[in-house]
C-alpha cells in the first residue's frame, strides 16, 4: 500500500489541505490587517504572481519526470546542495506544525475548553498525525481526498449562507491601508500558498507524471478562488477592524449564521470539520517533515520517526509563552524565508538543474546522477 | 456409670485426630508428566499397536486389517464397522473386508450394491472368461475386473495410501480390502442424515430468492451450481485441519475471476497450519488481510443468489463443510452495507434504502457520542427550548452524562445479548423486561433521564438496519469509543476518532483491494458493487476493483427488444 501512488484528484486536495487550513486560521485575517479593504485586491494581485510561477515550475519540472526538487539539487550540486536545500525547506513544514497546534489549540481553548490545559487540547492533534504517519502515505492522501471535499463544501455553504449580509460599500475604500501596502509591501502576503511547497516533493508519488502540470493549475485555480472568496466574504460582512480582532477569521463568520429560528448556533458543527481539516492537515505536513528527513539522513523508513516527530512539534509548540510571540515570528521571519525559499530558491534550483541538462544534452555528455533524459 | 476419663479419650480423640479427607477429587495431569508415545498407546491395555512405518496397502489382508483396527481403536470405538467376507470369483474364493462408520452410510447401498454382487454367486462372478473374446486380448486383472464387473457403483475410487482411504471412510464412505491386492477401493455410499434446504434465517429479503446454504458442503456446492448453471464454475476441494481435516471448497469462475485472487485465496487456506477447523467463522479470522482490524474483510452470507452474484462478478467463495456460511472474498466496505435485496429492486428504491442505511450506520455510531459532547461541552448547538427541556429531564438525574449513558448502553447490549441466548419460549420476556428497564422504570427511578432513552433507542433502531452481523459488533464497539472521546474533549474528541477511524479504513485492504472502495476510486457506477445501484439495464461493467478477466455484464444495450436498431 505504501507504494500505491496519487492520481489527479488526490493530488490536487493533498495541496489544497495546505491552503484551506490556512483560511481556516488566519491568513484572510491577515491580509486584511496588512491591507485593510483592498484585501481582496491583495489576493487576486498574490494569486496572479503565484500562478505565473506555478507555470514556470510545472513547465521546469516536467523535464524532470519522477523527481522531486531535493533529487534535482543532487544532480544540480551534489550531496552538499541537496543536504542544504533539505535542511533549509525542513524548516517550513517543521515551523508551519508547531505554528498550526498552537494557533489552533488556543482557539479552541478560548472556545470551548476554557478550563483544560493546552498541552491537553494539542496533544489530541498530535496524536492525530502520528497515528497518520505511522498508517502510511496512503492513507494521508486518502484520507484528504475524503475531508477536503467536504471542509471546502462547508467553506461555501458558511459564504452562502451570509449573502444577505453582503454590503458592497464595506470593500471602500477600494485601496484599502494604501497602494504599497496592497501592492507592494503586500507582496510578502505571497506566503499563504506555501502550501505550493508540496508541488516541489509531489513528482514521485504520482501515478501519472505528465498531469503534474495539470495539478499544479487546478491547485492553484481552487486555492486562489478560495482564498478571494473567504477574504471578499469577511470584507462584505464585517467591518476590516472587526475582522481583525477574531482569533479565527471564519469563526466569526460561521458565529453569526442561523438555519431558522430553531438552529441558531451552527458553530460546533463547522468546528467539527475544521479539527478534522486542521488534522489532515498536521498530517500532511509531518509527513513531508519527515519524507524531507528520510531524504537528507538516507533514514530507511520513515514511520517509525513519527512519534519522536509528533513529540517534537507538541513540545516545541508549548515552548512560546502566548500565540502573539509565534504571529510576530511568523509575520518578521517566516513569511520572508517562505517567500525566499519557495518562490526564488526552488524555483533558481530547477531553472539552474534544467540549464545543466541542457547543457549535457547538447554536448552529448551522458546524463549525471540518475536523472532520465526527457 | 458415667466415666470421665472414657468419655474424654472418646470425645477429645475425636476432636484433635487427623482425618483424612474422603471426599472426591480428580484432577487433571499436566501435559508434560506424559511422554508423547504414552498418550497414544502404549499405557492403555485396549489399544492395539500401530505400525507407523505402515502407510500404503499391503498384499496381505491381515496386516490391512490389523493396521485399520488400530488406526480406528477398534476396541473401543462402537460405530466402526468391520464386515470380512470372502469373494466368490470364477472357482476361487478372495478373503476381503470393508469399513465403513455406521450413521454415516446409507446400509441399503452397501447391501445391495457391495456386498451382494461380491458375495452372492451370480452370472458376473461365475462366468467363465476364458471363454470370452476379450480375454485374449488382455491379461486378467482381478482390480479392474473388481471395478468394471462386480461392483456396480458409479463411483469407486483404488486407492493405495491409507490416508486418502482414511478421509473417505471418515466422510461417509465406505473403503473395501482384498487379499492379494495392493490397493483397497471407495465406494461413494453416503447416507447420514442433514438439515434440509430452508430459508435464510438471519439474512431476510421480502424480494428474491428464499434458499440458503446448510450444513453439508456437497449440497451447497450443488445449489450454487443449479443457480450459476455454467461449465466454468471451478470448484476445488481442499481440506483444511490436520485432526478435522474439514473440506473446504474453493469457488470461483474460471473465465471471470482475476487468476491472482484465485491463487493468493488458495495460498492462503493451503498454508494453514491448524489441528482443527469447525466453522467458516474460524477460516475467515484466518486468511483475512489484517488480524488486528474491528472491521470485517470478508463477507459471510447465508444467501445463495449473493453469493451467485458476488461470484458471478469476478469474486471467489469459499465454502466450509459443517458450516452454512459462505464467505466471499475480497470483501469492501460497501459490501457490508448491501442487502442482496437492492439488485433485486427497482434502482430508485433500493437507493432510498441505501441511504437510509448509511445515515443508519453515522448514527449507530455517533449518536450516543455526539449526544454526550453536545451536553457537555457544545450546548449552544441545542436550540434554547430543547436545551431547557433536556436540562430540566436530567435535573433529578444523579449521575453524570457519561455514567448515565454507558449505564443505558450496557442495558441495551444486555437485552440484545440476552434475547439471543435465552429459549424460544421465553424470549418475549426478555422484551417485557428490556421494556421496563429502558423505558418507565428508569426515568421514574431518576437513573436516567426520557432524552436518553429517545438516542438510545434510535441507536438501537439504527444499528439493526445494518445488514452484515460483523459489521454491526464493529460498529457496537466504535460506540463505546466514541461515548468515550466525546466525554473527554466533546467534538475534538469525535474528530480524532473519526480521524483515526478513516486513516485506519483507508489503508486497510482485503485481497489486494482498497477496503474504501468505491468511495476512493475512480469505479463506474455502472457496476452491481457501486455506491449507488445502477438500474438493472445500466449494469453493465463489472466492479473495477476486482480487475476481472471479463469487464463487461451486459451489453452496451441490454433491452434490444425496446432498442433494436442499435445493434
Amino acid at each position: 500500500m505504501e507504494n500505491s501512488k496519487m492520481g489527479v484528484i488526490e493530488a490536487v486536495f493533498f495541496v489544497l489541505a495546505v491552503i484551506t487550513n490556512k483560511i481556516i486560521l488566519n491568513f484572510p485575517k491577515e491580509i486584511v490587517l496588512w491591507s485593510g479593504n483592498s484585501a481582496w485586491l491583495n489576493v487576486i494581485y498574490i494569486s496572479i504572481i503565484v500562478g505565473v510561477l506555478a507555470i514556470i515550475v510545472c513547465n521546469l519540472f516536467s523535464k524532470f519526470g519522477g523527481y522531486d526538487i531535493l533529487d534535482i539539487s543532487h544532480y544540480l550540486g551534489g550531496n552538499f546542495l541537496k543536504i542544504a536545500l533539505g535542511t533549509i525547506l525542513i524548516v517550513i513544514p517543521l515551523f508551519n506544525s508547531i505554528d498550526l497546534v498552537r494557533d489552533f489549540s488556543e482557539d479552541l481553548k478560548l472556545i470551548y475548553f476554557n478550563t483544560s490545559p493546552l498541552i491537553f487540547i494539542s496533544l489530541f492533534f498530535v496524536i492525530a498525525a502520528i497515528i497518520a504517519n505511522k498508517a502510511g502515505f496512503t492513507a494521508i492522501f486518502k484520507t484528504c481526498t475524503i475531508i477536503m471535499p467536504i471542509v471546502m463544501i462547508s467553506i461555501v455553504v458558511i459564504l452562502f449562507s451570509h449573502l444577505k449580509n453582503f454590503e458592497i460599500e464595506r470593500l471602500l475604500p477600494i485601496f484599502g491601508n494604501g497602494v504599497n501596502e496592497t501592492f507592494i509591501s503586500g507582496l510578502s502576503n505571497i506566503s499563504v500558498h506555501s502550501g505550493f511547497l508540496f508541488l516541489f516533493f509531489l513528482m514521485p508519488f504520482l501515478k501519472n507524471t505528465e498531469k503534474y502540470k495539470k495539478i499544479g493549475i487546478i491547485a492553484w485555480i481552487l486555492s486562489s478562488l478560495y482564498l478571494l472568496l473567504s477574504v471578499l466574504s469577511l470584507l462584505l460582512v464585517f467591518a476590516s477592524s472587526t475582522v481583525t480582532k477574531e482569533p479565527l477569521s471564519l469563526y466569526l463568520i460561521v458565529r453569526t449564521i442561523e438555519y431558522g429560528t430553531f438552529f441558531q448556533r451552527v458553530d460546533a458543527l463547522f468546528i467539527l470539520l475544521w479539527i478534522l481539516s486542521t488534522m489532515t492537515y498536521l498530517s500532511v505536513l509531518m509527513f513531508m517533515a519527515l519524507y524531507i528527513f528520510k531524504k537528507i539522513f538516507n533514514t530507511e523508513d520513515r514511520k517509525v520517526l513519527a512519534s519522536c516527530f509528533g513529540m517534537l512539534i507538541l513540545a516545541l509548540s508549548l515552548i512560546p509563552e502566548n500565540t502573539v510571540i509565534l504571529t510576530t515570528i511568523q509575520e518578521t521571519f517566516f513569511k520572508y524565508y517562505f517567500l525566499i525559499t519557495i518562490f526564488i530558491l526552488c524555483p533558481i534550483i530547477l531553472y539552474l538543474a534544467s540549464r545543466k541538462k541542457k547543457k549535457e544534452l547538447q554536448n552529448n555528455k551522458p546524463i549525471t546522477k540518475n536523472i532520465p533524459i526527457i | 456409670m458415667f466415666n470421665l476419663k472414657t468419655f474424654l479419650d472418646s470425645n477429645l480423640g475425636k476432636l484433635f485426630v487427623y482425618k483424612k479427607n474422603k471426599d472426591y477429587e480428580f484432577s487433571l495431569p499436566i501435559a508434560c508428566d506424559f511422554e508423547e508415545d504414552s498418550i497414544v498407546n502404549n499405557n492403555v491395555p485396549y489399544e492395539l499397536e500401530l505400525d507407523p512405518s505402515f502407510k500404503k496397502v499391503g498384499t496381505k489382508l491381515s496386516d490391512n486389517l490389523d493396521y485399520i483396527k488400530a488406526k480406528y481403536h477398534i476396541l473401543i470405538n462402537s460405530d466402526i464397522q468391520i464386515k470380512e467376507f470372502n469373494i466368490l470369483l470364477e472357482d476361487k474364493s478372495y478373503s476381503a473386508f470393508i469399513i465403513y462408520i455406521d450413521g454415516m452410510v446409507n446400509s441399503e447401498i452397501i447391501n445391495d450394491f457391495i456386498l451382494r454382487p461380491l458375495m452372492l454367486r451370480n452370472k458376473t462372478n461365475t462366468h467363465d472368461r476364458k471363454k470370452d473374446k476379450e480375454s485374449k486380448l488382455s491379461s486378467f486383472s482381478l482390480e479392474d475386473y473388481i471395478i468394471n464387473c462386480l461392483i456396480p457403483q458409479n463411483r469407486i475410487l483404488k486407492k493405495e495410501e491409507f490416508n486418502d482411504i482414511i478421509l473417505e471412510v471418515n466422510g461417509g464412505n465406505c473403503a473395501l480390502f482384498i487379499d492379494t491386492l495392493g490397493v483397497a477401493f471407495t465406494a461413494e455410499v453416503k447416507g447420514f442424515k442433514q438439515r434440509s434446504i430452508s430459508t435464510p434465517s438471519n439474512e431476510v429479503v421480502v424480494r428474491g430468492s428464499q434458499e440458503a446454504f446448510v450444513e453439508s458442503i456437497r449440497t451447497n456446492t450443488s445449489i450454487l451450481r443449479r443457480v450459476i448453471n455454467n461449465e466454468d464454475l471451478i470448484i476445488e476441494n481442499s481440506y483444511v485441519g490436520k485432526f478435522s481435516h474439514t473440506a473446504v471448497s474453493i469457488c470461483y469462475l474460471k473465465n471471470i475471476t482475476n487468476n491472482d485472487l484465485v491463487a493468493e485465496v488458495q495460498y492462503r487456506i493451503n498454508n494453514l497450519d491448524i489441528d482443527y477447523l469447525i466453522s467458516s467463522g474460524q477460516l475467515e479470522q484466518l486468511i483475512q488481510d489484517n488480524s488486528h482490524s474491528i472491521f470485517p474483510q470478508i463477507v459471510a452470507t447465508e444467501r445463495v443468489d449473493k453469493t451467485a452474484s458476488h461470484l458471478l462478478e469476478g469474486r471467489v467463495v469459499v465454502l466450509v463443510n459443517g458450516t452454512p456460511y459462505a464467505l466471499v472474498m475480497p470483501g469492501v466496505f460497501n459490501d457490508f452495507l448491501s442487502s442482496s435485496e437492492d439488485l433485486n429492486l427497482k434502482s430508485q428504491y433500493s437507493n432510498l434504502i441505501r441511504i437510509i442505511r448509511i445515515l443508519s450506520a453515522f448514527l449507530s455510531v455517533l449518536l450516543p457520542g455526539i449526544y454526550v459532547a453536545v451536553t457537555s461541552y457544545h450546548h449552544e448547538l441545542i436550540p434554547t427550548q430543547l436545551l431547557f427541556a433536556i436540562a430540566a429531564t436530567r435535573e433529578s438525574v444523579p449521575f453524570p452524562i457519561i455514567i448515565e449513558t454507558l449505564i443505558m448502553e450496557t442495558a441495551f447490549e444486555l437485552i440484545r445479548e440476552g434475547g439471543l441466548r435465552v429459549p424460544s419460549p421465553i424470549g418475549p420476556t426478555i422484551g417485557i423486561v428490556g421494556a421496563l428497564i429502558l423505558g418507565e422504570a428508569a426515568v421514574s427511578a431518576n437513573i436516567v433521564s426520557p432524552i436518553l432513552i429517545i438516542i438510545v433507542a434510535i441507536t438501537a433502531l439504527c444499528s439493526f438496519t445494518i445488514p452484515d452481523l460483523s459489521l454491526n459488533f464493529t460498529f457496537r464497539i466504535l460506540r463505546f469509543v466514541y461515548i468515550f472521546l466525546g466525554f473527554t474533549a466533546g467534538f475534538l474528541g469525535l474528530a480524532l476518532g473519526l480521524f483515526a477511524q478513516l486513516v485506519w479504513l483507508c489503508n486497510l485492504t482485503s485481497f489486494g483491494s482498497p477496503y474504501l472502495t468505491p468511495y476512493l476510486s475512480k469505479a463506474t457506477l455502472r457496476t452491481t458493487s457501486s455506491l449507488f445501484v445502477a438500474p438493472a439495464w445500466k449494469r453493465e461493467n463489472k466492479p473495477t476493483f476486482l480487475n476481472s478477466k471479463k469487464a463487461d455484464s451486459q451489453g452496451k444495450i441490454s433491452m434490444r427488444w425496446k432498442y433494436p436498431k442499435s445493434h
